[in-house]
């Protein structure tokens, strides 16, 4: 694996940022969380990689108990990217290695952005029923350019099947083997996320406004036509 | 005098509502085409992207090419209007230009989704409205033109094929209504070209071309030599096309895993696979079908075509399994003859509402939810589609469980287009008896 190919790192590499504000040093996270690094904190609470293979994996988490449903992450970059890329997010097990069988999804970030936000829909992903929910995420980034400076986990959620399986807040510090900020991590169900999603999607109405006028001019033009027919009818 | 300032009067009053209909029509499709659209329309449209940009030709695209080549035509001029097509089209590996969920997640989040549906959409909204225009031309008289409008600008399946599902069906569905409208004018070779266009926008019109051929060859069909034998010729050609032939020649023009020929693929099985051991309804309705287009001494070409061909795509329907848009492919033959006959119009509504309850019921996800192919789909939101809430339900208070339901619906269908087919069979008879004029 070259440098210039892609970047590995885990997922939850990122959350070892999250851990980092309560109680516990870079340095001894790191080391908690990856086997092979070449990645450095920077006194603003980002992350840089550098070197020539970085590959991080996180290990240690396991859900299978909880149903989870899916999760939301949120990085966030030092500086805005530079140009359109794309991140890949693989599970997989410590044991075999997040390879490319078990990729399951991917999400892309434009030039300018500050932050990447991915949904990981874990139980409807074809590919993931065979790959139960494993202890390891990778994400892989490419082109690796595309990063001039840091980056940090904003926010990871967990989504549950129902309320009835949400794990409190001390079940979830224990599972992720630390203290949870809780402004970062909370555990929500699918109609929380549903209406994030249709939130985002309508966002189109403010995010286009050329296409709305456009839009909007059109409908009442064909509505105007058709109030000047039935005003104008012949009569038979 | 007065019969010809009547029938300018009528005349007025004809044009006055075909318009109204035609804006109400307009405007129906403008309401859903920025916010609806399946997965295979960021593929495809992919697909055109990358052709565009950098040449890169997909072997999908052989067998699809003039369904590809009009919606490229229209990208050349709504390309300007696209925003950020790079990101919006952004294909990581082309070998797999098969949009994944949460590539179409990525799609739908980004700002422009709308304005891209919308301007994907448009070339379908004009092989629409042009398809309209062919159909108008096979009516003879204002009372079938209304109807034809009627039923063609609101009918549920070709609104949700063409704006809800967002698939290019529009494209081969004009070809083949043009192929109809040319046999009504006995013009052979256009009718054989027709076809071909058509099969070679969308791979199963090619099933057909055996048939026309057959038919081109049936006494009754006046024709010069050369004629018959350079359709036959156009004909062999479409078919090549339409089924990748070069891909079972190791004529790949790109390195593109994902696609074979058709002659090996294996969804093909569809056609045969509801057999009973060895008999198979649709290739026994195929056969029948053949035999008839070849040897019945057709008087009306036009009405024998039309006929021929809806029960074509009757058997097709009725034996096979599909998805919901495809059905598309069928409504044209019963829509006209709908349009000529009113006692069509509550058959008709029962198919449609059959083929609503059939697809509700037996849904894939993401294909036709209750969100109607909304970009939103199951995968994203998880919220249950009907036959989950169906299951949960209903099924714990009854004998009819799921599978049951599911056959009800499919049942119901099968007899609507096998009611249908009766009707058109007597309409045909009726006609021919009045001396085959319509």
């Amino acid at each position: 694996m070259t440098t210039s190919w892609i970047f590995q790192w885990t997922a939850i590499l990122a959350l070892a940022h999250l851990s980092l504000g309560e109680g516990f040093s870079a340095s001894q996270k790191l080391a908690d969380f990856s086997n092979k690094t070449d990645l450095r904190a920077t006194p603003t609470g980002f992350f840089i990689l550098d070197g020539e293979d970085p590959q991080f994996y996180w290990k240690s988490i396991n859900l299978n108990h909880y149903s989870v449903q899916g999760a939301l992450l949120i990085l966030e970059f030092e500086e805005p990217l530079a140009q359109r890329g794309y991140w890949e997010f693989y599970w997989g097990s410590s044991n075999e290695g997040a390879h490319e069988g078990t990729k399951v999804f991917f999400t892309a970030g434009r030039r300018g952005d500050n932050f990447i936000k991915v949904w990981l829909p874990l139980n409807e992903s074809s590919l993931y029923r065979n790959h139960p929910f494993g202890d390891l995420v990778e994400v892989r980034i490419n082109p690796p350019r595309i990063l001039t400076g840091g980056f940090r986990v904003h926010t990871l959620q967990l989504f549950f099947e129902s309320p009835h399986d949400l794990p409190s807040d001390v079940e979830l510090a224990r599972l992720f083997q630390y203290h949870t900020p809780e402004s970062f991590l909370r555990a929500e169900t699918f109609t929380d996320v549903s209406g994030r999603i249709l939130r985002d999607w309508f966002g189109n109405w403010t995010r286009d406004p050329f296409f709305i006028i456009f839009y909007l001019f059109t409908l009442g033009a064909l509505l105007w036509g058709l109030r000047r027919l039935a005003r104008s009818a012949p009569k038979s | 005098m007065i019969r010809a300032r009547l029938t300018a009067t009528h005349d007025a009053v004809e044009r006055h509502t075909l318009w109204r209909l035609l804006l109400a029509g307009i405007l129906v499709r403008v309401l859903i085409m920025p916010f609806t659209g399946h997965i295979d329309v960021l593929s495809e449209a992919r697909r055109i992207h990358y052709f565009w940009e950098n040449s890169i030709w997909f072997d999908l695209n052989s067998a699809r090419s003039v369904s590809n080549f009009i919606q490229l035509f229209f990208y050349s001029f709504t390309r300007f209007l696209m925003p950020n097509p790079e990101e919006l089209f952004f294909m990581r590996d082309v070998a797999a230009s098969t949009a994944t969920f949460t590539e179409f997640f990525a799609f739908v989040g980004t700002p422009g989704s709308w304005r891209a549906l919308f301007l994907i959409k448009t070339p379908f909204l004009f092989m629409d409205l042009a398809s309209l225009v062919l159909l108008l031309h096979l009516m003879k008289d204002a009372p079938s033109r209304r109807r034809m409008t009627l039923w063609w600008l609101f009918n549920p399946v070709t609104v949700f094929s063409f704006y809800f599902f967002g698939r290019f069906e529009a494209i081969p569905i004009f070809f083949f209504i043009l192929m109809i409208f040319a046999l009504t004018r006995k013009r052979w070779l256009l009718a054989a070209l027709s076809l071909t266009l058509a099969a070679n926008a969308r791979e199963p019109f090619a099933l057909m071309i055996p048939i026309l051929a057959l038919f081109l060859l049936n006494k009754g069909i006046v024709a010069k030599a050369w004629e018959r034998v350079g359709a036959i010729f156009i004909l062999g050609l479409g078919l090549f096309g339409a089924l990748n032939l070069h891909l079972i020649f190791g004529l790949s023009l790109t390195s593109q895993l994902e696609v074979t020929s058709l002659m090996a693929e294996t969804r093909g099985a569809s056609l045969i696979g509801f057999a009973l051991y060895w008999f198979s309804l649709f290739v026994f309705s195929y056969g029948l079908l053949s035999i008839w287009m070849f040897s019945r001494s057709a008087r009306d070409i036009g009405m024998t075509g039309l006929l021929g061909f809806t029960l074509f795509w009757f058997a097709f329907f009725a034996f096979t399994t599909t998805t919901s848009h495809f059905t598309a492919w069928m409504i044209v033959g019963p829509l006209i003859f709908a349009a000529r006959n009113p006692q069509w119009t509550r058959p008709l509504l029962f198919f449609f509402a059959a083929w609503i309850g059939m697809w509700a019921i037996m849904t894939d996800p993401g294909v036709f939810t209750h969100w109607l192919a909304a970009p939103i789909s199951l995968h994203l939101i998880a919220i249950p589609i009907l036959p989950k809430w169906y299951q949960v339900l209903v099924e714990p208070h009854t004998f009819m469980i799921l599978p049951y339901m599911i056959w009800v619906w499919q049942s119901l269908f099968v007899a609507s287009i096998a009611y249908l087919a009766s009707l058109a069979v007597l309409d045909f008879r009726r006609i021919e008896k009045n001396g085959g004029t319509q």
